[in-house]
């Protein structure tokens, strides 16, 4: 309403002045008209019949060439608009006073950087780069952007097959390819060019600060930019080929254009500002939970390399300024690491479990005495250890911190492949120092469709992270880059009555699709992930428009997060539909009264998890990037079935996928017999079972949202317990809802699972198992106007948690409702509903075991609900009360009320 | 649950009598003993910090605490560096933050008259963030107004729990802060509680940080908030007091005796040692040398370094199970006076070409020595020939030099005061950084060997340290293999008839499978010869020509395989061996 009121007022003055101003020129003496026919470049020059506003520049004025010493004053702005001179009298008695008008009201005038006149209007987005110079940075979204664009400009055009586009917003739905940028809500410029066989994306955007719209322009002197690109070319009738490149890099306006790199990126002004003087290199297990063959330093050395400008005199006698390049081991100049940690072995030190090697190079240290190249001339640092085992090794100094402590930040260098303990991984790795500039990927993809009834996909993609080490005395840097690479291929093929599927994939534990950002000042927190932390790829399990973390300049972090479990996609869990922001609701809707008729508990659904975390795989939730294959994994799975009949599947497969950086894998072979008919007249059954043999060590945690019971619901993160290191696991699900009547209506289901251990676990019972029985029925009766639903459902539950600390459950809930309904009037009705619940536990003394001991419950409640149209919404009123009565065994009994008056104004 | 008590033995108990008779018997050194039932130093009056071990229940033993589940976790609270904070109360009560402090604190203080209250406030919210200062097992929670002022309970409150380990560094951080509760497990909401006492059950789980949320405005106190649980803590550790010698010592061996309680494989101990030359390791830890590697076994050289006058070592239990954990009966070590006042040497050259016999100079300066005729050097490779050995620039004649296994062990005549040796030995590395550390001995006393620190012995040499390298280059792991005699005779004449197959295993730090085979020139395997697993080093292995049947093999040109397999992967080098008759 009020932004509809402020843009209508804004227009309606604008209309306003606009007539104002042609009724002030209209008012003008016919004289002054006359005379004044050119009023110099404000309202254009006539040419040709059009007005045309291009740059002339000033003359000589003719009326001006007077040799007088009284001062002439130029006739300009309030003489031609308004007939006024300065040294005139003034008298409004006959021609009364005109107030001012916005000159400005159509705008201002804009020209290109050729001067070519471009149109009278308003700016409304601004984006340029200028150096060397101080806030050479610069983003201007006008207000307007935000109020008449609503923060979205498309510019446009197409010719024949051509088509292109330039897209500017703040939540652009973005995809290059699911491995390298993929975001629901891009902030940046989007340039799109398409033909029938071609598509070319470019993407653009100061990711660091990408501006907002207001009428300041957004400077800074450091900033981190991004650039995307993409193009895919049909070739023949089945290829698609493409080629995928995005790179986010620090920028830095006091260099001069040609300096610096565009794809590497520069130092900031904040991290180029001191030189180094302490340098930390940290290593540790990389596998610590099995405490044994951690990281083992033989040796460790740092290699200096540094550039001093020289004075020589040459044999002609001038005096010349060569560059001299010194190297030095600081083995050879006594330089040494402080080393903290680790245990002494015979001929190296170790860090197992949750041990650590620090080694500190401190560079301006008393105790240290450096006496290598002075800190300004140094340009490169280069550690070299010599490692071996499942070592974990990384990097920091004093200029990579925190802000505001600015504690030293270790930011990981390198990971073993594996988990070796015997040494024979030995090798020397060497790094060079640097403080991170940018990172990019680049990658390529082939499509084929269906080729003698194949698809496929591949893609390719290889992330770099660029580092370059500060030293202010120069402003070239040089750069070092660690690398990582992810590919997938996926084969499948679909043709009556056989199908097959088949994929490949691989992603190293480094692969990067995240970027660094920078403050305007330079300054960089190489912890802080929601404000200094840019995705090329988001995490948004939930396929929403937020994403599910918390990034800087974009909505999140996503508070609700149930992917799967919205399948009305209202944005609200379909386990706790009542759920509202201004009046919560802590019962999840299969344990509220009336409501839990309708909604059945998470535990009794069927699906696949593939991954053994004891989560169905469309209802899981992590903290990663959506890729579609997770990092450190590479494996394959292999599936092909057959239709037996419409409706009846079989499909049998394998999977096999490790760790790369440690020693963790997973084999399974699976089965799984699906069937799901309709059958007229009577009603719908569906069979499922999945058998799988599986061995798993690789930990696949999730935060799941969870809602107990009383409470509010929220993420909680649930680690993996790798519950099948050697296990069978079988899940069975039976399900019939009957239809044939249309005032009967049955749903009954049940739902087996058992992981059965093949070998004994410390902590796990040989055999984990889930029975769920539901069986619900609900009959509808009409008497008269008086219409009666009687329900009834029962809920048997028999589970054997696998971790043995955990009792058995063994309850049965039979819960008994009826509710009457009947009109008054024409738009009001009376419900009085009536729900008896009986729980059972099984167990004599549950409370003790931590279980919910038996009760019973009633609960009685009666509505009046009016609808009705009131000033265009559809209003509903109810009031009632609700009063349950629960009796627990070994409690008191507990009566409680809830009465109501609610209006809800709806739309529809 | 019953509480499984079941005790199996993982350790040999060892009594301090026997400790006592060890000594007595070695005539090596003098022997402390801590804790055991025989007159060894209490457990309770040398502990440092043991804020969580339990003295009391096996008298002479140290185990983690169990907690029963009648034992209040959280009234221990502060004691054990725990603590009660609230990141947003401040603000609310508009107090000052000493006052707040103790009001919180009170909640664990079990003190019936105190308690935290939240009265007359405008603003619901303030989180209460408990610190139980270590991992328990818990299952009940409760809290509960003054008896005094019973109506100011909470009515409206959200209760979270974390492990301790899941996120633990954040929630340590965000204490003092306002934390983030996706690192908490919520474990109850009441929105309209009207129970004064409020308890909180659910199943057995660790938990150390607690997180209660006030939801509601109305006037509310808790005076104590309560925590029960049972079993074993997850982790305890016991830090010894500073053992002060008087003088700076050398150390033994080290003893200890311990029992599983519950499931052996759910429970663990680890001991860790260090020594010192300042009386306080804090004060100043430069003076003091790191923990140790944990000792895996009993009866193990101390590993922190000598000669030192102060002396420590700590206790982490571990316990995977709430009924398991380990218990201490007692822990020994043994120490003796110094040989000399500093031992230093050094080892040149110290890079040198893989397998390649080379000629070291092994340098010995000793100061303030009381006496010694031994110098003990182990390697890891097999040291040829000794020779020379000089002593203060003089050539020795009457020394005594024997190879085996482990190193070299040379004898001379016995020698007091300052020295410098030199010893030239040859020995072929094959290891990147090879030790050859070394030790005095004195065969006239009944003290330790000394062990040898590396530092400048020898002007003239560069290297101060006892380490010799070999490049790191792509060897393979199996270096060289090579046949000697080849061709060789197997026809029992007694000339030729068995060939030395020799090859050298490079870098490895632990035993690797090792398989030898050989194959004829069709590629068939014709013999696969016995080898145990193998560490670095050269290896011999004799073959009398005979296939896996005991036959011999008809002459001819025959593939030698050997193959290791090690983490990384399979590795394997060939070589030909000619059998004629």
């Amino acid at each position: 309403m009020t932004r509809w009121s402020t843009r209508t007022g804004r227009q309606l003055f604008l209309a306003a002045a606009g007539i104002a101003l042609l009724l002030s020129i209209a008012a003008v003496p016919e004289g002054a008209v006359a005379q004044g026919l050119d009023y110099g470049h404000r309202l254009g020059l006539q040419r040709g019949g059009e007005v045309s506003y291009e740059p002339v520049g000033s003359g000589v004025l003719f009326d001006a060439l007077d040799p007088a010493v009284r001062r002439w004053y130029v006739p300009q702005e309030l003489f031609l608009l308004y007939r006024w001179r300065q040294w005139e009298y003034t008298n409004y008695a006959r021609d009364h006073y005109q107030r001012y008008l916005s000159p400005d009201i159509e705008g201002d005038y804009f020209y290109d950087l050729y001067g070519s006149f471009i149109t009278k209007g308003w700016l409304i987005y601004d984006w340029r780069q200028q150096q060397p110079q101080q806030f050479g940075s610069a983003i201007f979204k006008d207000p307007r952007f935000g109020s008449w664009f609503n923060r979205l400009v498309i510019s446009s055009d197409r010719s024949g097959q051509y088509h292109t586009a330039l897209t500017i917003g703040e939540q652009i739905r973005t995809t290059l390819t699911p491995m390298t940028f993929s975001k629901p809500a891009f902030d940046g410029v989007q340039m799109d060019l398409q033909s029938d066989k071609h598509a070319i994306t470019v993407l653009m955007s100061r990711i660091s600060s990408p501006g907002r719209a207001s009428t300041i322009t957004v400077e800074g002197t450091n900033s981190t930019n991004l650039l995307g690109f993409r193009t895919t070319s049909q070739i023949g009738d089945f290829v698609k080929v493409g080629a995928t490149y995005v790179n986010a890099h620090h920028s830095q306006t006091l260099l001069e254009s040609l300096e610096g790199d565009p794809i590497s990126g520069a130092l900031t002004v904040g991290q180029n500002l001191e030189p180094i003087s302490q340098l930390f290199v940290r290593l540790s297990d990389d596998s610590p939970t099995d405490r044994e063959g951690g990281a083992a330093l033989f040796s460790h050395d740092i290699i200096i390399e540094a550039e001093t400008e020289v004075v020589v005199v040459t044999d002609d006698g001038e005096e010349k300024v060569e560059i001299r390049k010194e190297t030095v081991r600081g083995s050879e100049i006594g330089f040494s690491a402080l080393i903290n940690g680790g245990f002494r072995r015979r001929g190296f030190l170790a860090a197992d479990g949750s041990e650590q090697i620090v080694l500190t190079y401190d560079f301006t240290s008393e105790n240290r005495s450096y006496n290598g190249p002075d800190l300004s001339t140094i340009r490169k640092v280069t550690i070299e250890l010599a490692v071996a085992n499942d070592y974990r090794i990384e990097m920091g100094s004093d200029r990579q911190t925190n802000l505001p402590e600015r504690q030293p930040v270790f930011l990981t260098q390198a990971r073993a492949a594996g988990n070796v303990k015997d040494g024979s991984n030995l090798q020397l790795v060497r790094f060079d120092y640097g403080l991170p500039t940018g990172n990019d990927i680049f990658g390529g993809t082939i499509e084929v469709n269906d080729l003698l009834g194949f698809d496929l996909y591949a893609e390719f993609d290889r992330s770099r992270r660029f580092r370059k080490y500060p030293n202010r005395k120069f402003t070239e840097h040089l750069m070092d880059s660690d690398e990582a690479s992810a590919w997938m291929i996926n084969l499948s093929r679909r043709g009556y009555a056989f199908f097959l599927f088949g994929e490949l994939y691989s992603m190293d534990y480094d692969y990067g699709t995240t970027g660094l950002l920078t403050e305007a000042n330079g300054d960089i927190d190489y912890t802080n992930e929601r404000r200094f932390f840019y995705e090329f790829v988001e995490d948004n399990d939930d396929q929403d428009r937020t994403p599910d973390w918390q990034r800087i300049n974009q909505a999140g972090p996503d508070r609700e997060i149930f992917p799967g479990w919205d399948e009305n996609n209202d944005f609200i869990s379909d386990f706790n539909q009542n759920d509202t922001d201004f009046r919560p609701n802590y019962i999840p809707d299969y344990e509220e009264p009336f409501l839990r008729y309708s909604v059945d508990r998470p535990e009794f659904l069927f699906g696949v998890d593939m991954n053994n975390n004891f989560w169905i795989d469309r209802f899981e939730n992590d903290e990663e990037p959506d890729f579609p294959y997770d990092r450190d994994r590479r494996g394959g799975n292999i599936y092909v079935g057959a239709h037996i009949m419409p409706g009846m599947r079989v499909t049998v497969g394998r999977k096999q996928e490790r760790t790369l950086a440690s020693d963790r894998e997973e084999n399974s072979s699976y089965g799984m017999f699906t069937w799901d008919r309709d059958i007229a007249g009577l009603g719908r059954l569906r069979v499922f079972d999945m058998v799988k043999l599986v061995e798993d060590t690789i930990p696949d945690d999730v935060v799941q949202w969870v809602q107990p019971a009383g409470t509010e619901a929220n993420l909680q993160r649930v680690p993996d317990l790798l519950a099948a290191p050697n296990t069978w696991i079988n899940s069975a699900y039976l399900g019939f809802d009957y239809t044939g009547s249309a005032k009967l209506k049955l749903v009954n289901k049940v739902k087996y699972d058992v992981w059965h251990q093949r070998e004994e676990q410390a902590d796990f019972r040989d055999k984990y198992q889930f029975f769920g029985l539901i069986n619900k029925a609900e009959y509808r009766q009409e008497l008269g106007r008086f219409r009666l639903f009687p329900k009834i459902k029962n809920e048997l539950r028999f589970e054997t948690p696998l971790l043995s600390n955990e009792p058995v459950r063994k309850e049965d809930t039979l819960i008994l409702f009826l509710i009457g309904q009947t009109p008054i009037l024409t738009g009001s009705e009376v419900q009085v509903g009536v729900e008896y619940t009986l729980f059972n536990q099984f167990e004599e003394d549950a409370k003790a075991l931590g279980l919910q001991e038996d009760f019973q419950e009633l609960v009685l409640a009666v509505q009046y609900s009016n609808t009705g149209a009131y000033l265009g919404y559809a209003l509903t009123t109810q009031l009632g009360m609700r009063i349950n009565r629960i009796d627990e065994k070994g409690q008191n009994p507990s009566t409680g009320i809830s009465q109501f008056i609610t209006v809800i104004a709806g739309l529809e | 649950m019953r509480r499984d008590c079941s005790i199996s033995r993982v350790y040999r108990p060892l009594l301090v009598s026997l400790w006592l008779a060890l000594a007595a018997a070695a005539q090596a050194a003098d022997i402390r003993v801590v804790g055991g039932s025989a007159g060894g130093e209490s457990w309770e009056e040398r502990a440092a910090a043991a804020p969580i071990i339990d003295f009391t229940s096996r008298p002479g033993w140290i185990l983690p605490s169990f907690i029963d589940t009648t034992t209040n976790i959280a009234s221990g609270t502060l004691a054990r560096g725990g603590r009660v904070v609230s990141p947003n109360a401040q603000a609310v009560l508009r107090g000052d933050k000493e006052t707040l402090a103790a009001n919180l604190e009170s909640m664990v203080d079990g003190d019936p008259q105190t308690a935290f209250e939240v009265k007359n406030i405008t603003a619901s919210g303030i989180l209460v963030i408990f610190d139980l200062g270590a991992r328990f097992g818990v299952n009940r929670i409760r809290f509960f107004p003054r008896t005094s002022f019973p109506d100011d309970f909470m009515r409206g409150y959200a209760l979270f729990i974390n492990d301790g380990i899941f996120g633990a560094e954040f929630v340590a951080e965000s204490a003092d802060g306002l934390p983030s509760k996706n690192l908490f497990v919520q474990i109850d909401q009441q929105t309209g509680n009207s129970q004064d006492t409020v308890n909180v059950q659910f199943p057995l789980r660790y938990v150390r940080y607690l997180l209660l949320q006030a939801t509601d405005r109305s006037n509310w106190e808790i005076d104590e908030i309560e925590v029960f649980g049972r079993g074993f803590v997850p982790e305890a550790d016991y830090l010894s007091q500073v053992f002060d010698f008087n003088q700076p010592m050398l150390w033994g061996q080290l003893h200890w005796a311990a029992e599983a309680v519950g499931h052996p494989e759910k429970s663990r101990f680890f001991i860790r040692t260090r020594s010192g030359s300042s009386p306080s390791p804090t004060d100043e830890p430069d003076a003091w040398s790191p923990w140790s590697a944990p000792y895996l076994r009993g009866n193990t050289p101390i590993l922190s370094p000598a000669p030192r006058q102060y002396f420590q070592f700590r206790l982490d239990f571990e316990s995977d199970g709430l009924v398991d954990g380990t218990a201490v009966d007692s822990l020994a070590f043994e120490f003796s006076a110094p040989v000399a006042e500093s031992i230093v040497g050094e080892i040149w050259p110290q890079n040198v070409p893989v397998g390649v016999d080379t000629a070291f100079t092994y340098a010995v300066q000793v100061v303030g020595s009381r006496g010694f005729d031994h110098l003990e050097i182990d390697s890891s490779v097999p040291v040829h020939t000794v020779r020379s050995l000089h002593l203060d620039d003089l050539e020795g004649e009457d020394f005594v030099a024997e190879s085996h296994e482990s190193g070299l062990t040379v004898t001379f005549p016995h020698q007091s005061g300052n020295h410098d040796l030199r010893m030239v030995f040859d020995a072929a590395i094959l290891r990147y950084e090879t030790v050859f550390s070394g030790r005095l001995r004195d065969s006239q006393s009944d003290g330790l060997p000394q062990e040898i620190e590396e530092g400048d012995a020898a002007g003239s040499m560069l290297g101060d340290d006892l380490s010799v390298r070999v490049p790191l280059a792509q060897d393979p792991v199996v270096h060289r293999v090579t046949v000697t005699p080849n061709p060789f005779t197997p026809n029992g004449d007694g000339i030729n008839d068995q060939t030395t197959i020799s090859y050298d295993l490079l870098h490895l730090i632990n035993d690797v499978p090792v398989s030898l085979r050989v194959y004829d020139l069709a590629g068939r395997q014709v013999a696969e010869l016995p080898v145990k697993k193998n560490q670095s080093g050269r290896h011999l292995v004799q073959w009398s020509g005979q296939n896996d049947q005991g036959r011999y093999l008809p002459p001819g040109l025959y593939v030698l395989q050997v193959k290791v397999v090690t983490d990384s992967g399979t590795v394997s080098r060939s070589s030909t061996v000619a059998v004629i008759y």
